[in-house]
């Protein structure tokens, strides 16, 4: 600090170079506090703001089933707050918690807010109006009392995603290798792959729902085909980019050639692997929700359209929600399995 | 101090090919501190048998676009090197010296010419001869342990020779890294991690490309100690590609010098001082001198602006 420039610039102050590089926001406890009042601001206005205000004609769904009952929004409302107050006091005793905590308190403040504003703007005053914006009060009330019939399709989602990658990486690596160590494999097999993996898997779509039946073999396919090119081709090249000096110097400690596929070719591909993985499961969600609300029975992407059918669009939010949740654990199954194979790399070693 | 006045005069042998020859009878006083070693380490037995490595009349062409346009990268270059000898090539860039060592790694093929590894024609890479690149070609995923091991895991003996990796851990003082991988240690620790993977195949010779091209001054003599250190206990035959002329003088028992366009031996420069050597020593710089003064990297002409 002694030697900080006398005159620092507005945009960095002095203190900033002390500060922390990943929580950066004020270390303030007001915030903290503002955002647990946040939430009880929003719980308050649902209970205070009364639904039936004078000149203002409630926006009834019209299906017969709309979800009104706003007990369940009011206790998520009141056990995020009692929960943001319990860390609080539990972060006491682990500092990395509370830097966190009060890092993203302005974040969780308007979170808070916008509740609110959402609460209002559509249960209180029907600006936004059912059926296609329904209220947060409406999610709530849905989808607890539904949870079993979504985790059906919670299930069938996550496991025709799993097969499907599981599937489609295991070929993908078995052809990469082929391709980016035997040239005749590469002569043969290159072009097929690069058909399938240059048309989009959706293209399959018509074709694979009436070749293949039942409807989930249909969709593995088609998942299957979303993720082998790019795993493949990533596997051919990271295996293509091993340095020539780490063949040679292996072949001087007495290496045989499957000693170098299997000890030097490959490894040194598991970074390019990976990248192609990542690639692969964005490219695999995209054909799984489209597939799934096209040809299937069960799944997210069915629930979706099946729910805009009848109208029931809360269901269409509440099931992005839960893909976003459900998506959003799987990737980062994945992103840890990626950490632990490559812990060796740069940058990614936290010790 | 006592080094001084054996390099004053009298190493400089005739070039090339009757150097090599020449060179057999003055090599002999140099053997006996090895002898010694050797059977204490009970590495070397046949010590005063010929050569190890032969190169005869080796020349190594890379095409190019038209007849004129192709390299002379060696140009009928012949070499012995002895059991247990520690042999420096050294001379501009474009002399060949990294072609001539990866020849006789066996990681490359000559046009013309014969190389021979105790007896056998080279005819590729094989775990007799160890090589040491520029950079230590780490393997990136695998810690220093696993990088030591890999060559008894690719010779097919780990689970009977496992017990010497904690050794050639100790031997090159990285106890304690076991677990890092190459990003988490220094070059010169990189490059002690490279050794210890090849002397760990017991290698018969170990070759070196610039081992310590890219390191700073003070880990690279710290790595040229170590290197002579092993080169004692073990009894290696070792071929040193070096741009160091000090490197050169300190570790070799020859100097190859060699020229560029095409390469060539010009000379070969027997250092016949015990070690260690002293860097100072008055035969240490007059050696060095005339070894520059043969790369032709100082001014031939007095300089008497300087006389006062």
């Amino acid at each position: 600090m002694s030697d900080t420039p006398a005159k620092a610039s507005p945009r960095q102050p002095a203190q900033a170079q002390a500060a922390d590089p990943v929580y950066w926001k004020p270390q303030s406890r007001i915030w903290y506090a503002l955002a647990v009042i946040s939430f009880l601001l929003a719980l308050g206005a649902n209970l205070l703001i009364p639904a039936n205000l004078p000149g203002l004609q409630p926006g009834l769904d019209y299906s017969q089933d709309f979800p009104t009952d706003p007990t369940n929004y009011r206790i998520l409302l009141a056990a995020v707050a009692v929960l943001l107050v319990l860390l609080f006091a539990v972060s006491h005793f682990w500092n990395p918690l509370r830097k966190r905590l009060l890092h993203k308190a302005q974040f969780i403040f308007a979170g808070g807010l916008a509740l609110a504003v959402w609460d209002v703007l559509s249960s209180k005053l029907f600006i936004m109006r059912p059926p296609y914006f329904p209220g947060p009060v409406n999610l709530a009330a849905y989808v607890p009392t539904n949870w079993l019939g979504l985790l059906n399709h919670i299930t069938a989602s996550s496991q025709l995603f799993i097969t499907g990658l599981v599937l489609g990486t295991v070929f993908g690596i078995g052809t990469g290798i082929l391709i980016g160590w035997f040239r005749q494999w590469f002569y043969w097999l290159f072009p097929i792959l690069k058909f399938t993996g240059v048309v989009p898997a959706t293209a399959w779509m018509p074709l694979a729902t009436v070749l293949l039946k039942p409807a989930p073999v249909a969709m593995t396919f088609l998942l299957v085909i979303a993720s082998w090119f790019i795993i493949s081709f990533m596997m051919a090249q990271g295996m293509e980019s091993t340095p020539k000096a780490l063949y040679e110097v292996s072949e001087t400690l007495g290496a045989s050639r499957r000693f170098l596929l299997l000890h030097v070719a490959i490894p040194n591909a598991m970074p390019s692997i990976f990248t192609g993985i990542s690639t692969a499961t964005a490219m695999s969600l995209l054909t799984l929700v489209a597939a799934e609300m096209m040809g299937a029975t069960a799944g997210l992407g069915y629930f979706i359209n099946y729910s805009k059918a009848f109208n029931k669009y809360y269901q269409v939010y509440a099931a992005i929600i839960i893909m976003f949740i459900v998506f959003s654990v799987l990737l980062a199954i994945i992103n840890a399995i990626r950490n632990r194979a490559l812990r060796w790399q740069k940058g990614l070693v936290q010790q | 101090m006592s080094t001084e006045a054996r390099n004053a005069g009298g190493n400089v042998v005739a070039p090339t090919d009757e150097g090599t020859c020449a060179e057999g009878a003055q090599a002999g006083p140099q053997a006996d501190p090895r002898t010694v070693t050797d059977v204490a380490a009970g590495a070397v037995t046949d010590v005063t048998a010929g050569a190890l490595i032969v190169v005869d009349g080796v020349s190594r062409i890379y095409p190019g676009e038209t007849v004129d346009d192709s390299t002379h990268a060696l140009d009928n270059v012949s070499l012995e090197v002895r059991e247990g000898e520690f042999v420096s090539l050294i001379g501009p860039s474009g002399c060949g010296k990294t072609t001539l060592l990866r020849l006789i790694a066996g990681l490359d093929a000559p046009q013309s010419g014969s190389l021979e590894m105790a007896g056998q024609p080279i005819t590729g890479p094989g775990a007799d001869r160890g090589y040491i690149f520029q950079q230590g070609a780490l393997y990136p995923w695998a810690t220093v342990e696993a990088n030591i091991a890999t060559g008894l895991k690719a010779r097919g003996v780990y689970k009977q020779q496992k017990h010497k990796i904690p050794q050639f851990i100790e031997l090159v003082g990285l106890t304690g890294f076991e677990k890092a991988y190459p990003h988490q240690i220094s070059g010169g620790m990189a490059q002690r991690v490279a050794i210890a993977r090849a002397l760990i195949n017991e290698p018969r010779a170990l070759l070196l490309d610039e081992p310590m091209g890219a390191l700073d001054s003070f880990t690279r003599i710290e790595l040229q100690d170590k290197l002579l250190s092993l080169w004692q206990d073990f009894g290696s035959t070792m071929v040193l590609v070096t741009h160091d002329v000090d490197e050169a003088i300190y570790l070799s028992d020859r100097i190859v010098i060699m020229t560029p366009r095409p390469g060539r031996i010009s000379e070969i420069i027997t250092v016949d001082s015990a070690r260690p050597r002293a860097r100072n020593s008055t035969g240490f710089l007059t050696l060095r001198s005339r070894i520059l003064e043969k790369l032709h990297l100082v001014s031939e002409r007095p300089e008497p602006e300087f006389a006062i």
